[in-house]
């Protein structure tokens, strides 16, 4: 049976995102406010991503890339991740391993620090990991390559 | 176990709200972009509503109010549904039941959907998805402002029933 858990603080939701990236085998996709990829380097998350990518894995992101978050996008471009732009995002999170384990907030507040409470749900659900990942495709078809974007910054 | 249903398009995502509510006995907790407040009533959902909260339910929501849809505010005001306003709320929804039947969704771009628009919501009965949207909803809830004290601010008439 999946296992479904509420995390409360973005620092928790952070390490289980961590622990997503480092157990999957084949493909991360990531939807993600720039303020929170932000802290994720200070948990090495990024270092995780490359290292699945070296080992052949995929992993895809999106974000609002500004001109605020122009370093970090970069870093992540220079690891190997695709990573794509959107407009209007705002708040809402998701962060999936191989289309089954993952960490999501429907969480509508946009600034956030590392001990902020939030209302995160961390399950390898299929259904709702299907469901997840719909949400990232449809998303992912109407964001703009992030090299585009960055020229256009 | 299947957990859950993936829904694929505005229309059917307010319809499976409006079983939602109509099942409930209790409580429908919802946080919903003004525009699909505005279809929802097209589909009698505030029928269902009242019923409920006439049955002795509750019934509370959470939206951003703007001078566009307090027509369509007031309506949902009136029934007694308790409301609040949540400044620049992006796209996502809830609606919960009871504290279990659930449709959700995540798209960014839901601030602008139409009958017709495709999206991606997730409908469940699942007691834990539940409980994680009621402590998101709670926390927005907490955070949102009076809807009596948001039309004072634009300026509008004031429901009948505050």
């Amino acid at each position: 049976m999946a296992e479904r858990i509420i995390v409360e603080s973005l620092r928790d939701a952070l390490a289980v995102g961590s622990n997503i990236i480092e157990s999957a085998e084949k493909e991360v996709l990531w939807l993600l406010e720039p303020g929170i990829l932000a802290l994720a380097f200070q948990f090495s998350i990024p270092k995780k991503s490359k290292m699945l990518i070296e080992k052949g894995g995929h992993v895809q992101g999106i974000t609002k890339i500004s001109a605020t978050s122009l370093d970090t996008v970069r870093k992540l471009l220079d690891g190997g991740e695709e990573l794509r732009h959107i407009d209007q995002y705002q708040g809402a999170f998701m962060l999936i391993g191989d289309k089954k384990e993952s960490i999501s907030s429907i969480n509508v507040n946009t600034e956030f620090s590392l001990d902020d409470p939030i209302v995160a749900f961390w399950t390898d659900d299929q259904a709702y990991a299907d469901f997840l990942t719909a949400t990232f495709e449809a998303a992912w078809n109407e964001a703009v390559d992030a090299k585009k974007r960055i020229q256009e910054l | 176990m299947t957990s859950g249903t993936i829904i694929e398009t505005v229309k059917d995502a307010i319809a499976v709200a409006s079983t939602i509510i109509e099942s409930a006995e209790k409580e429908v907790c919802w946080l919903v972009p003004a525009p699909l407040l505005v279809l929802a009533a097209h589909f009698n959902l505030n029928d269902k509503s009242r019923v409920l909260i006439q049955k002795g339910g509750q019934e509370r929501g959470i939206t951003e109010i703007s001078p566009l849809y307090i027509e369509a505010v007031s309506a949902v005001i009136d029934i007694g549904v308790d409301i609040r306003h949540m400044e620049r709320y992006g796209g996502t929804f809830m609606v919960v039941g009871d504290g279990r039947q659930s449709i959700s969704s995540m798209d960014i771009n839901a601030q602008d959907l139409s009958l017709n628009d495709n999206i991606v919501a997730f409908w469940t009965e699942n007691p834990d998805y539940a409980a994680y949207l009621l402590s998101s909803f709670e926390s927005t809830w907490a955070e949102a402002t009076n809807a009596q004290k948001r039309m004072e601010e634009l300026g509008a008439d004031r429901p009948s029933h505050l």
